[in-house]
């Protein structure tokens, strides 16, 4: 629990990898966690969302509209660019739109 | 902190011979700490290993293993079945063997395993078994999408009522279930041997037997000819109306993947198309690790990725075995390439 706001820690989602996965262009849970918002972002560039890190445990989901959500996990982060925009991000729905720049 | 208990989940089609497994299993000294949950004490026929009536829903039977009717939902019964172990009211089990009905869709079970906040701690998954009667499995596969369901999500799949069907229609029957899981093992029980430390004990969460274990996916989806998507565009059509669109198949990476794009492209293909998703099996070779990933998946849950300590052959490419309900394998292959190469 942080000791300041008193948040409680999320579950590890199975993708985060510190302590199962270990990579050297990640060697840190801060650094791997920046470089997995940087990609989410990339992936959300055409919705008008944006990810950002609160505290190293959630993530704020920003809308187009400024409406906020903070959940703690990649499919929470779906559900609300969902939620928010009125429709899913289908991977398979090629091509990929939201290409690294 | 101790190890998690395996949880096994047998499972099977209507009269498919779940129950006379589970008789067969209990009888084993190997799992004589076991701790079986039920839905009722009369369907298992369980009077003859009857010892003691221990609590409530609790019965310790002949062989040392203790016996739990499910009264409610799953995580309760288990909660309230490892509270009474914490306190000594039962025997300290070492296992739990879940037996479902023959029309119950195993995920739900899988995932009240994983993402239970307090089970998550104390147990861990093991094999899940289904049983396929050989005189009926191939009509009951064509005709019920619950006994599909069971078959593609399974870790074992056992061949039972061997002595009733022709030896060519068993055989038919081993084909179809390969076509729709390439990565089980198929056990054929016979009246005489059953090697019960294979269908509960050797899983791929066991340090053990975990190299061994994706050994064999890999090794079986390549004896099985299980194609790979490259090759899947002159397969027709036949094969996959048969199984109800479901249908199975082997994404080859050659370069090392980047596993934090990985992870959210997976994540993203099980948010939108996790229920079409039955099954995910296989071995990355992730940029910037010594070692192989294993990634093991059932629907939109996926275990904890774990390292192998050293690769189980000579072939160092990423092999993801799918197991599809209505998508285009070609369509997944483009979709993770493109988000490879352009994140």
């Amino acid at each position: 629990m942080c000791g300041i706001c008193g948040s409680l820690g999320g579950e590890e989602h199975w993708s985060s990898g510190t302590g199962r996965v270990h990579t050297a262009s990640a060697p840190t849970r801060r650094a791997e966690r920046a470089q997995r918002i940087k990609v989410i972002n990339q992936v959300l560039r055409p919705t008008r969302v944006t990810v950002s890190d609160w505290q190293g445990r959630f993530f704020v989901v920003l809308g187009p509209t400024g409406k906020q959500q903070v959940v703690d996990s990649l499919p929470h982060i779906w559900q609300a660019v969902q939620e928010m925009t009125g429709r899913s991000i289908d991977p398979l729905a090629l091509p990929v739109s939201g290409a690294a720049g | 902190m101790t190890h998690p208990i395996p949880v096994n989940v047998l499972t099977g089609f209507l009269g498919s011979g779940k129950t006379s497994l589970l008789n067969r299993l209990l009888r084993d000294p190997l799992f004589s700490q076991c701790a079986v949950l039920i839905n009722e004490f009369g369907a298992i026929g369980i009077d003859h290993h009857l010892v003691d009536h221990i609590d409530g829903d609790v019965v310790l039977l002949q062989s040392g293993c203790i016996c739990c009717t499910i009264r409610g939902d799953l995580a309760s019964a288990l909660r309230s079945l490892f509270e009474r172990r914490e306190s000594g009211l039962v025997a300290p089990f070492m296992r739990v063997v879940i037996e479902t009905t023959g029309l119950a869709d195993p995920v739900p079970v899988v995932s009240t395993i994983l993402y239970d906040r307090v089970l998550q701690h104390h147990f861990r998954m093991g094999n899940v078994v289904t049983t396929v009667d050989a005189l009926n499995g191939s009509r009951n596969l064509a005709q019920y999408p619950e006994c599909l369901k069971q078959a593609a999500v399974a870790d074992r799949l056992v061949l039972t009522k061997l002595d009733l069907a022709a030896p060519t229609e068993v055989n038919a029957l081993v084909q179809q279930l390969h076509a729709i899981n390439p990565t089980a093992d198929t056990v054929r029980v016979d009246s005489m041997d059953l090697n019960a430390a294979q269908l509960l004990g050797d899983d791929v969460f066991d340090g053990t037997h975990q190299s061994q274990e994706v050994h064999r996916w890999l090794e079986f989806a390549h004896q099985r000819q299980y194609l790979s998507v490259g090759r899947m565009a002159s397969r027709s059509g036949p094969d996959m109306d048969r199984h109800r669109g479901i249908q199975s198949f082997v994404l080859s990476l050659p370069e090392a993947i980047d596993w934090t794009v990985f992870g959210v492209w997976l994540s993203l293909l099980l948010h939108v198309h996790g229920a079409k998703v039955l099954r995910i099996k296989g071995l990355l070779n992730v940029e910037g690790a010594d070692t192989p990933v294993v990634l093991h998946g059932v629907q939109q849950m996926v275990y904890p990725p774990m390292h192998l300590d050293r690769w189980p052959d000579d072939d160092r490419q990423s092999r993801l075995v799918f197991i599809v309900h209505g998508l285009e394998p070609s369509v997944i292959e483009s979709s993770l390439r493109a988000y490879l190469a352009q994140f």
